[in-house]
């Protein structure tokens, strides 16, 4: 049996092509309404970035997960040196972002 | 409705985090001093962890009621870009918490004075060797000497908790 170095832990491959989709949204954002919708917040203090993406493909994905999903797609859109800017990553469907009050249309 | 879906009906808070360090800061002392040494630990060590967390995310502006899950993965990048060699251990580490602290405290509001800052790097240090999550699973071998640095650890951090993001 062969010997191999294990890997860094990869997200499941159906958080994995959430991601690929916010990705695809942040670069070139499309109106259709059952795309994510990514909120960004650079009003934070000492420059960090608050990132906020609304979407009801979250429902029944666990908060943390869903912010991991989004720190992926900022990496890959913004850079890692941008990227750890980012202080805040929330994933939300329409009917959470419409209690917390977040604003997305 | 049973405990559970009454906790997770809403998510975590930076205010929960303090609220929820406190209490079990005392009630860890209660096991402590009932002679339930390991428990005692397992629990004040929690009450650290949310106080190192709340801490970095005050730090990074998060308000009493700011849900406290979105500051966590960001947290984690960050940290393993700094410090690559301190393993968060699925978010629990003393340690991690600890520097990222330290870090998060420079760039915001300037670096602790050194008194403060070399109290900090002892203290999550010492209480990293004693306490980590996995404890959980282990029967009780922790000592009388250990229970005792484990709760003036966790006191030196609950009385400073509010200079850390102040």
């Amino acid at each position: 049996m062969p010997v191999k170095d294990m890997t860094e832990r990869q997200p499941t491959p159906a958080v994995a092509e959430l991601t690929r989709l916010i990705v695809q949204e942040w670069q070139h954002p499309t109106e259709r309404p059952d795309q994510p919708i990514v909120l960004l917040d650079r009003s934070a203090p000492g420059g960090a970035r608050h990132v906020f993406v609304v979407w009801d493909r979250w429902e029944n994905l666990e908060q943390l997960q869903r912010s991991e999903a989004i720190m992926d797609a900022a990496e890959a859109v913004l850079g890692k040196a941008e990227s750890l800017k980012v202080t805040v990553a929330m994933g939300l469907t329409k009917e959470e972002a419409k209690r917390l009050n977040i604003r997305f249309d | 409705m049973p405990l559970r879906p009454r906790l997770e009906a809403n998510p975590e808070t930076v205010q929960d985090f303090e609220l929820a360090s406190e209490q079990k800061y005392w009630e860890a002392l209660e096991l402590m001093t009932a002679g339930h040494r390991a428990g005692g630990i397992y629990l004040i060590g929690y009450a650290v962890e949310m106080w190192l967390k709340a801490a970095c995310f005050r730090l990074d502006g998060a308000g009493p009621g700011h849900a406290v899950r979105p500051y966590l993965a960001p947290a984690r990048r960050l940290g393993q870009a700094l410090f690559p060699a301190i393993p968060d251990e699925s978010y629990h580490s003393v340690n991690f918490w600890g520097e990222l602290l330290r870090h998060k405290r420079r760039v915001t509001l300037g670096a602790f004075d050194h008194a403060l800052e070399a109290a900090l790097s002892l203290r999550f240090t010492r209480l990293h060797t004693i306490w980590w999550i996995e404890m959980r699973y282990r029967p009780d071998q922790a000592l009388p000497a250990e229970v005792n640095t484990a709760f003036e650890d966790a006191t030196w951090f609950r009385d400073s908790y509010v200079s850390f993001w102040r």
